[in-house]
């Protein structure tokens, strides 16, 4: 047996613990693989927090995610260098805030975040789904968007949402979580582990409506910055096998046509999907 | 997740923005993957969107500028003779050549669902609101 298997039956027996992880079509958990993704940091409302601050909001939700005693997440968060990244399939991982007039008129009536403005945030991932090959499963590219549609606070007022616990939840998104309940009204799901994915009813048990995977928040509501145990121990198994630190050449961009391990026709894809940027940006 | 699963165009299906006129306006309360207040599953959607209800005949995933979509057909239920009986509408996500895209919270479609979906008209025709909020599956 694997040690990937060996892993999935662990994560598997976990799964009843309020733990669900996002996966292929055919079932293949999505994880990040010999890589150090780097977060950029970019196209930030003024009027919402500061660069600085959701830089270390990141910083902070990606180490709540580190159980104890295991040090093995290793992304990084930088500025957004240049101009040219936006939350498309682009090679780039970018974390941007939208301002609270951004839906305005029909400039981005197309995009999810002004089709769903009740959203918080909005996390896009782009995986390689191919069933047999060695990389399904693969995540290429994440990308984050805070909706300043709506108040946010990094701390407890009551009136406003935490950031740092809305930024947890995505984070949890980046490394291949899912909720822990479906919001899709009358829809059965099955986890890989073949249990039933309870609906959000708001009837659910602690150990799903208590994770910070649960989709749902509250103004003065912190506790999902922290994940449950079970949540950090799982994350923990996954990426055991990644290096502890991010330095040098060992940071990426997201997925890059220079990586050398990648399949031929997944480059191909990928070239025709990061087509030259033009048209509308959507910063 | 829509992974291109194709259905034949009804003759009759009119184009994506004229069939928004089918669409009841239906306000709904605002509220992706972090979702704000509600111990209930509110609407996520904007209050201009509009439901239909009718069967999954058709998804396709298609690119859309530089991300992915599926394209949905939906059979229509409940119209009347002059109605067209199908509906297209755009949703996030789904697969080409191997490469996937998904909006975490959002929601995936198979054919032959009976579902009922909320909508709104935008540049690029019909699309999905309110994530999985969005779509309801029905018996």
């Amino acid at each position: 047996m694997s040690v990937t298997a060996i892993r999935c039956l662990i994560v598997s027996a976990l799964l009843s613990t309020g733990f669900v992880r996002q996966t292929t079509s055919e079932g293949t958990p999505l994880e990040w693989r010999n890589r150090c993704p780097l977060l950029e940091v970019g196209a930030l409302d003024p009027r919402g927090p500061s660069m600085a601050e959701v830089h270390d909001v990141l910083e902070r939700a990606i180490g709540a995610w580190q159980a104890d005693g295991c040090d093995e997440l290793p992304f990084a968060v930088s500025a957004l260098g240049g101009d040219s990244a936006d939350t498309v399939f682009d090679g780039r991982n970018v974390v941007v805030t939208r301002g609270a007039d951004y839906c305005a008129g029909d400039l981005h009536d197309d995009e999810d975040i002004c089709l769903s403005p009740g959203a918080l945030a909005i996390t896009t991932l782009y995986f390689v789904d191919r069933p047999g090959d060695a990389r399904d499963g693969e995540i290429l590219e994440v990308d984050m968007e805070i909706n300043l549609k709506h108040a946010f606070a990094d701390d407890t007022r009551p009136t406003a949402y935490d950031l740092s616990s809305v930024v947890t939840h995505e984070v949890g998104h980046v490394l291949g979580l899912a909720h822990t309940c479906s919001t899709e009204p009358g829809a059965h799901l099955v986890d890989p582990a073949g249990h039933e994915v309870p609906a959000c009813s708001g009837g659910e048990e602690n150990a799903t409506s208590d994770a910070t995977m649960y989709p749902w928040a509250e103004t003065g509501e912190a506790k999902r910055r922290t994940p449950e145990p079970d949540e950090r121990q799982a994350m923990c198994l996954l990426y055991r096998t990644h290096p502890a630190t991010c330095e040098g050449s060992e940071l990426e961009a997201g997925y890059t046509c220079s990586t050398g391990s990648a399949n031929g026709s997944i480059v191909i894809a990928l070239a025709a999907l990061m087509i030259a940027v033009s048209g509308r940006r959507r910063r | 997740m829509a992974t291109g699963t194709s259905a034949a165009r009804h003759p009759g299906m009119r184009t994506p923005t004229s069939s928004i006129l089918l669409v009841a306006a239906v306000a709904v309360s605002a509220s992706a993957t972090s979702y704000r207040e509600a111990a209930q599953v509110t609407s996520l959607a904007p209050v201009d969107a509009g439901t239909v209800t009718g069967w999954v005949r058709g998804v396709r995933a298609e690119r859309s500028g530089h991300q992915i979509s599926s394209r949905i057909t939906l059979e229509l239920e409940a119209t009347s003779p002059s109605d067209p009986p199908m509906l297209e509408f755009l949703s996030p996500g789904g697969t080409i050549d191997g490469v996937a895209m998904r909006v975490s919270g959002a929601p995936s479609f198979a054919v032959g669902e009976h579902v009922r979906v909320t909508i709104r008209a935008t540049r690029q025709g019909l699309r999905l609101a309110g994530l999985a909020s969005g779509k309801v599956v029905l018996p």
